[in-house]
This record gives structure tokens, C-alpha cells and sequence, in this order.
């Protein structure tokens, strides 16, 4: 019975493991703030905008995953061999953009854990950004990912500092299946921001390289999406522990999050004293670690798609743009965080609702290739397959814009909600 | 200087001045060492549907559109798509490009046409970043003229893509020195790099592989099947197949080790014992061994029979019935003594050489060469039976990895 029983569990934390660490890894700072706004200032009210989540995010990873497995080229290859050079550039912009704002985001938690020990970000800011590029360009970043990675795992605390709050599960239940809606401007903007830091388009960007670097054969491709389910089970299941314990140790207590240290307080009947320190710890590990992936991952995509070249094993007169567009990418970023008027929390969360807009984007054209099966040599996917990849595909990108258009329209007109609730009533009624 | 972003979309008249369509593709024939010649243009009728205009019809073609020689109705025109040409727009435009010549992968921003030999061909592929704005109708902002158009000759290029054009682009790339070939193959996606390996040969294939690290030879081996994997690691030198194994998980290495040969399985296995940084973990058993008593011109004959197998051959070693050590001489001394004597007479004996013992460390061997200023050491066990050779090569790549 042994015999066969310990393989299988071999292969299911062979499995779990990388998802879980991806799952992590994607709950950056900026995730960990927006999700922790959201706790403290609307407690459980948008907890069921992650249910939807989990669902966008595996089905848009299982077709990024797809389309790098049978037709193993990069997302912005696929775009310009197949809609040309203006939808590549577009799509491209739309990308440095988003990254870029992430990558602030990156650069402003770095700098958040610091003020946290009253270090100004005026220190923190130019040092990290100069030893970021550097380690980059010396391409010796690959040896201390996994270190950061593992750290990132830190914020599996928030499964137990949401259990020892002794929440009502009842009511999170609730929460996580009846929708919500409110026009008011914050909410509006927690939404997108909690939307944006999981479901991204550079994430979008990455599942499919991660997938043609691994040269993942078509064999694997249900392995694989287990392994994409998992992440993106473990990235809300996190997600929705850090708005649990907020909601009962900040809401309840009336405390709204306004800054990484305020954040900190959160763990604090679980980690006691230990709480700012573990936690600005944790906060600095995870920013460190996207900051360095950002740009990285950003420029390889730019320079693939138009031809430059690029890898780690070129030297800067081969490749000037390749390591040109990360200085670019990690310089404007550390100019947005240095911004005297900026608040840090307001950057991380700003950047989510960046991305979130930006995002319907990048999905589009997804969608359009997921349905070119006969030109990229896709297997054909069954009826119902390819009804339910198209329905939360879209649905996905009609929410978001729908969403991003509506908050333009109430910081514009204040009162437009009022008017559109009535509005709506008058019709209905 | 016409490109083919000027012309593309633009209108189509034919000889009575009558728009008749747009400019929607151009179907060339590719042959290797020539500049591809024209052959139709692909023209959206006005009132609907493709036609297959052969390119001898057209008047004249500029920035301001294609004008025919003919009056539309009158024209020799096909509706199916000709056989055996390539698609400008499909397969050339915005795809990857090896550059061969340059030994790298770019991407088609713009393509280039001039007279040649009178008659209209493709002659470079534009990859710069003044193509790319050219394609964007940008080209007004560059107004400092800051970037430069780099063209790279039709000839040096070959497009990367489908089978029946790597199969031609593989005979240009037999050209490219091996880590030149790598560094390519590297650059592409997998499913293209393993077809463009699947062309080579499996002696060229092999040498691709040892230049490439670990992490991506492994993912080559694996999308081969068995019968590729096993002709590949017979031609791969015996410590480069040790170096692939250690890699390997050990399930995975035991599969690859039963694809070997016996002779090679027993060679590897043992060389997979030593530690990595030790005489023993470097050195490889691609050496030629030779009894003394051969004349100089039965040693030469056995060079001749081990050159095409082996990397490097610098020495070759004296042994006795049993395997130990005896001396070892260079070529340019072999070379330099007649052919007639015996190797005992001219073999530097034994006892004058430096040698190594399997567990030397990488510092010792170092040391060692560099005082002797010896390219290769021959590798002793404690009865002096020789093992294997450390060679300046194996060092060198302990040193500088990704190289």
C-alpha cells in the first residue's frame, strides 16, 4: 500500500509547493496594503469580488499556460506575429505602464518597511534602486530568489491571525458569495484595486514565459493547471485572510490602514511585539523580490516582441536596450516614490488601481488568441471549454472597464452614484 | 529606396487609371545565396475577393501606389494562391530572423526592395528601431535623424519558421561555429529550437548541445525522442555526458545513462564516482591510448582514427598490457620524428611527468599546470593505471561556466 501511497504525495506537494509559492509571491506589498485598506475601511464588504477572482485568475492563467505550451512563444510574440506592429506597441505601452506603476508600488514598499524603523525613504529609495540595477546587470539575481521566495510565505500568518480572531464564518461566508455594490469613490477604488493586484497583466505576461522557459510539453498541461489553480486558490485564500483579520482587529476597532505601519498592527494579538518588526520584515522581502522582477521581466518582454536583443548572458553593448529599459523602468519608478506630495500607501494602492484598468487591455487580445486555435495549432477545446473561457475571459473585461469607467464618472460628478441608484429605481419600479 | 511598409495597403490602378483594389501581400521565392525576386502581388479586388497578380504585370510600384501594365480585365490574374513561394506578410513580416552573420535572432521591422539583375527583388531585412517607425508612420519624430536603419542582407537571413524553411535555413546555419549556433538556438522558443536542431546532423547536434548549459540542454534532450537522445549523447564527448547526468534527478539519470552504450555506460559511471572539482571529477577518458612498441606511423594512424570523435587531441599516452601509465608524447613531437621509429625511443617516460591522482583538488591542478605550463595531465589511480586526462579546456570551465 506504501508503495504507491508515497509517490503520490511526492508528486501533490510537487504540486502544492510551487503553487503556494506562487501564490504568495503574488500577494506583493502593494497586494498586502490594498487588501488590508480594503479590510479596515469596508470590513467583509468586498470579500466576494475575490470568489469571482480566483475564478478570473485560473481561467486566464490556464489560457496563458495554454497558449505557451502548444505554441511555446511569449505573449507579446504571439500579439505581434499575429495582429502586427501597432496592436504590439499598444500592447506593449499598456504593459511598461502597468509595470511601471507596480514597480513604484515595489519601490514604495522597500521604502515603507524602512519608515516603519523611522528610516526616510530619501536614504532608502536611491540606494535600492542603484543596487537593484546593479545586481540585475550582474545578472546574480537568479541565486537569491528562491531565499526571497521562501520569505514571501511569511504572509501565510494571515491564515492563522484570521483564525485566532475568531471571526463569525457565517457571516465571511456570506460575504464571499452575496455581491456588494456601492458608488462612493473608495469603494470604487478598493474594488479595483483588490481586482489589479491579482488578476495583472504582467502576471498575464509571466505564467506564459514561465511556461515556454520550462518547456512544459503538452503532456503536463493538466499538471500544469493544477499547479495554476493552486496559485491562484492560495493567492485569494490569502487575500481573504488579510481582509478577515483586518476587518476584526482594525474595522471593529476603527482603525482604517493608512500606512505599512498601521498595517503591522493587524498582527499584532498573534505576533505581540514581534508584530512591526516580523511584519516590515516580510513587507521588505516580497517588495524586494517583485522589484526585481518587474523591470527584469518587463524589459525581456519590450525586447523580445520588437527584436532587440536581450538575456542575462548578453553584455550592455549587445543588449543597451535590454538593460537601457530596466534603468528606465527602476529610475522612473524611484522618481515616483520620491515625490514629496505622494504618500506611500497611496502609491501601492494606486498602482493596483492602475493595473486594474489597464488590464481589459491586455485580456482582450488574450481572448482573441485563445480563439485562434487553428493558426497557432491549438488543440481545439470542447464547446463547453471554450464557452466558459470566453464567458470569464470577457466577463473579466466588461467588469473592469465597466468598473474604471464608472470611477472616472464619480470623481468627475461627485454625485453621480445618487443619481444613477435613482435612476435605476426609476425604471425598475 | 522603397520598404514594404510604403506600399503595403496602398492603392492599385490599372492601365486605364481605374483603382482596382489595395496592395494586400507579395509572394516571393526564396532561394539560398540570391536576393528573393517578386513573383506575384496579392491584390484585394474592389468589389471583393484575392487575386494572384504575376509580379511581370506591374508598370511601375512606388510610394504612391502599384500601377499594372494593363487594364484589369485584360490581366492574367489567379484566384488560388500559387504554390511554393513565401508570403511576405504571413511569414516574413514581424517574425523572428536568424541573422547569421550577426549569429543572433531579430525581428523583421520593415523589408527592403531594389532592382537587382532587372528584375524587382527583397533585398534586406530592416531590424532597427527607425523600421519599427517607420511601420508606425512615427518616422516625423526622429527629428534629429537620431536613428539609424540597420539593414541586414537578404542573403545572411533566413525566417524562422514551419518546417520547409528551417529545412533550408539548416544548410546555411551548418556555416556558424557551434556556440555560435547555440547562442541562436538559445534565442529561439524551444518547439523552433529543437526543430532547428532536428536538422542538424547528430555529430553538429551534439557540439550545439555541449555549448549550452545545463538547465537548457536538459530541456532539449527532453523534447527528443529516444532514438535522437541516444545518437546525440554517442556523440557527445564522455565528460560532457557526465556533466548532463550529474544534473539530472536520479531517476531521470538512470534513463539516461541506459541510452548509452555499454563501452560508454561503464566510462561514465565511473567518472560520475569522483567529486566535481577534483582531478577526477574533471577529467574526461576521450584520450588515446597506445601501446609502445607501435612504430611513429601506426601512433599517427590511430590520431587519424580518434580525431573526428574527440574535442581536442593534444597527446597521446604510452601504456603497458595493463593499463599503467607510461609516458606520454605531443603531436608536434610526433610529428617531428620519423616515421619508422618505435615510441619508446621518442615518448617522454613517466618519471619526467607531472601526473595527477583522482582526488587532487581544483587549487592543485591549477597550481600544477600552470607551473609545468602543461596543457593536459594524465590522471593516475595509486597503481598508476591510467584513469583519464584533465585537460586546460576543463579547467577553463570550471573558471568561466557560461562561457
Amino acid at each position: 500500500m506504501f508503495k504507491n501511497f508515497w509517490p503520490k504525495i511526492v508528486i501533490a506537494l510537487g504540486v502544492v509547493g510551487p503553487g503556494l509559492i506562487a501564490g504568495a509571491a503574488n500577494n506583493d506589498a502593494g497586494g498586502i496594503s490594498t487588501y488590508a485598506y480594503a479590510g479596515s475601511r469596508f470590513g467583509y464588504l468586498l470579500l466576494w469580488v475575490l470568489t469571482l477572482n480566483v475564478i478570473t485568475l485560473f481561467v486566464t492563467q490556464s489560457v496563458g499556460a495554454r497558449l505557451g505550451i502548444y505554441t511555446g512563444k511569449g505573449l507579446s510574440a504571439l500579439i505581434r506575429e499575429n495582429f502586427g506592429v501597432r496592436a504590439t506597441v499598444l500592447a506593449l505601452l499598456t504593459l511598461f505602464i502597468a509595470n511601471t506603476a507596480v514597480s513604484a508600488s515595489e519601490m514604495a514598499g522597500i521604502a515603507s518597511s524602512f519608515e516603519i524603523f523611522g528610516v526616510s525613504k530619501f536614504i532608502t529609495v536611491p540606494i535600492f534602486a542603484v543596487l537593484i540595477w546593479w545586481i540585475l546587470y550582474k545578472g546574480s539575481f537568479k541565486k537569491v530568489e528562491r531565499f526571497f521566495l521562501l520569505i514571501s510565505l511569511f504572509f501565510v500568518v494571515y491564515v492563522f491571525a484570521a483564525v485566532m480572531a475568531q471571526p463569525d464564518w457565517a457571516e465571511v461566508g456570506r460575504a464571499l458569495t452575496v455581491p456588494h455594490f456601492s458608488f462612493g469613490s473608495a469603494y470604487l477604488v478598493a474594488f479595483l484595486g483588490i481586482m489589479g493586484t491579482t488578476v495583472t497583466p504582467w502576471g498575464q505576461f509571466f505564467i506564459q514565459s514561465y511556461i515556454v522557459d520550462k518547456g512544459v510539453s503538452p503532456k503536463y498541461f493538466k499538471i500544469e493547471k493544477w499547479e495554476v489553480f493552486l496559485s491562484a486558490f492560495f493567492t485569494c485564500l490569502i487575500a481573504a485572510m488579510i481582509i478577515i483579520t483586518t476587518k476584526n482587529v482594525l474595522y471593529d476597532n476603527g482603525i482604517v490602514v493608512d500606512s505599512a505601519k498601521s498595517a503591522a498592527l493587524s498582527l499584532r494579538p498573534i505576533l505581540g511585539n514581534w508584530a512591526e518588526f516580523l511584519f516590515g520584515f516580510g513587507f521588505f522581502c516580497a517588495s524586494l523580490l517583485g522589484a526585481f522582477i518587474l523591470p527584469l521581466t518587463t524589459s525581456y518582454t519590450i525586447c523580445e516582441a520588437l527584436g532587440f536583443e536581450y538575456g542575462m548572458n548578453r553584455t550592455w553593448k549587445e543588449a543597451p536596450w535590454f538593460y537601457g529599459l530596466m534603468a528606465v523602468i527602476i529610475g522612473i519608478a524611484s522618481v515616483i516614490v520620491l515625490l514629496p506630495f505622494l504618500s506611500l500607501f497611496h502609491i501601492m494602492v494606486s498602482a493596483q488601481v492602475v493595473n486594474a484598468i489597464l488590464l481589459p487591455v491586455i485580456l482582450v487580445f488574450v481572448a482573441l488568441l485563445m480563439n485562434k486555435t487553428k493558426k497557432l495549432g491549438l488543440p481545439e477545446p470542447s464547446k463547453f471549454q471554450k464557452f466558459w473561457y470566453n464567458l470569464v475571459t470577457w466577463e473579466a473585461v466588461v467588469r473592469l472597464s465597466l468598473v474604471s469607467l464608472l470611477l472616472l464618472v464619480v470623481s468627475i460628478f461627485p454625485n453621480a452614484g445618487d443619481h444613477i441608484i435613482n435612476w435605476a429605481k426609476d425604471i425598475l419600479f | 529606396m522603397m520598404y514594404f511598409s510604403g506600399i503595403l495597403k496602398s492603392d492599385v490602378t490599372d492601365a486605364s487609371e481605374k483603382v482596382v483594389g489595395r496592395l494586400k501581400d507579395i509572394l516571393i521565392k526564396s532561394q539560398d545565396g540570391e536576393y528573393a525576386p517578386l513573383e506575384f502581388l496579392v491584390i484585394a479586388g474592389k468589389g471583393g475577393g484575392l487575386f494572384y497578380i504575376p509580379y511581370g504585370e506591374t508598370e511601375h510600384i512606388s510610394k504612391s501606389g502599384v500601377v499594372l501594365r494593363r487594364v484589369w480585365d485584360k490581366l492574367e490574374r489567379v484566384t488560388e494562391r500559387p504554390t511554393g513561394c513565401l508570403s511576405l506578410v504571413d511569414d516574413i513580416y514581424d517574425q523572428q530572423i536568424m541573422d547569421i552573420n550577426g549569429a543572433r535572432v531579430v525581428r523583421a521591422n520593415d523589408l527592403r526592395f531594389a532592382v537587382v539583375d532587372d528584375k524587382m527583388r527583397v533585398v534586406g531585412i530592416d531590424v532597427s528601431v527607425r523600421g519599427l517607425f517607420r511601420r508606425l508612420g512615427l518616422l516625423w519624430l526622429d527629428v534629429f535623424h537620431l536613428l539609424k536603419t540597420n539593414l541586414i542582407d537578404w542573403r545572411d537571413a533566413s525566417p524562422v519558421r514551419g518546417t520547409l524553411k528551417i529545412g533550408a535555413l539548416a544548410s546555411n546555419f551548418h556555416r556558424l561555429h557551434p556556440a555560435d549556433m547555440a547562442d541562436i538556438i538559445e534565442d529561439l522558443h524551444l518547439k523552433r529550437g529543437s526543430k532547428l536542431v532536428g536538422y542538424l546532423d547528430p555529430r553538429s547536434a551534439a557540439k550545439v548541445l555541449e555549448e549550452m548549459d545545463e538547465e537548457t540542454q536538459k530541456k532539449f534532450l527532453k523534447s527528443f525522442d529516444p532514438g535522437r537522445i541516444r545518437q546525440i549523447l554517442d556523440n557527445m564527448s564522455t565528460d560532457e555526458v557526465v556533466d548532463l547526468i550529474q544534473s539530472f534527478s536520479k531517476s531521470d539519470a538512470a534513463v539516461y545513462l541506459s541510452f548509452l552504450g555499454d563501452e560508454r555506460h561503464q566510462a561514465v559511471k565511473k567518472l560520475l564516482a569522483h567529486d566535481d572539482d577534483t582531478a577526477g571529477g574533471l577529467m574526461t577518458v576521450d584520450y588515446i591510448p597506445v601501446s609502445l612498441d607501435l612504430t611513429v606511423a601506426q601512433a599517427m594512424e590511430e590520431v587519424r582514427k580518434f580525431s573526428a570523435r574527440f574535442r581536442s587531441i593534444l597527446y597521446i599516452y604510452g601504456i603497458n598490457t595493463e593499463g599503467v601509465f607510461r609516458g606520454a608524447i605531443s603531436l608536434r613531437r610526433l610529428l617531428l620524428a620519423k616515421p619508422e621509429q618505435k615510441l619508446r625511443e621518442v615518448i617522454k617516460k613517466q618519471k619526467r611527468l607531472p601526473t595527477l591522482s583522482p582526488d587532487d583538488n581544483l587549487n592543485y591542478i591549477c597550481d600544477m599546470m600552470t607551473r609545468y605550463n602543461l596543457f593536459s595531465v594524465a590522471v593516475l589511480d595509486k597503481d598508476h593505471k591510467m584513469l583519464g586526462v584533465v585537460t586546460i579546456d576543463d579547467v577553463m570551465r570550471t573558471m568561466r561556466p557560461r562561457a
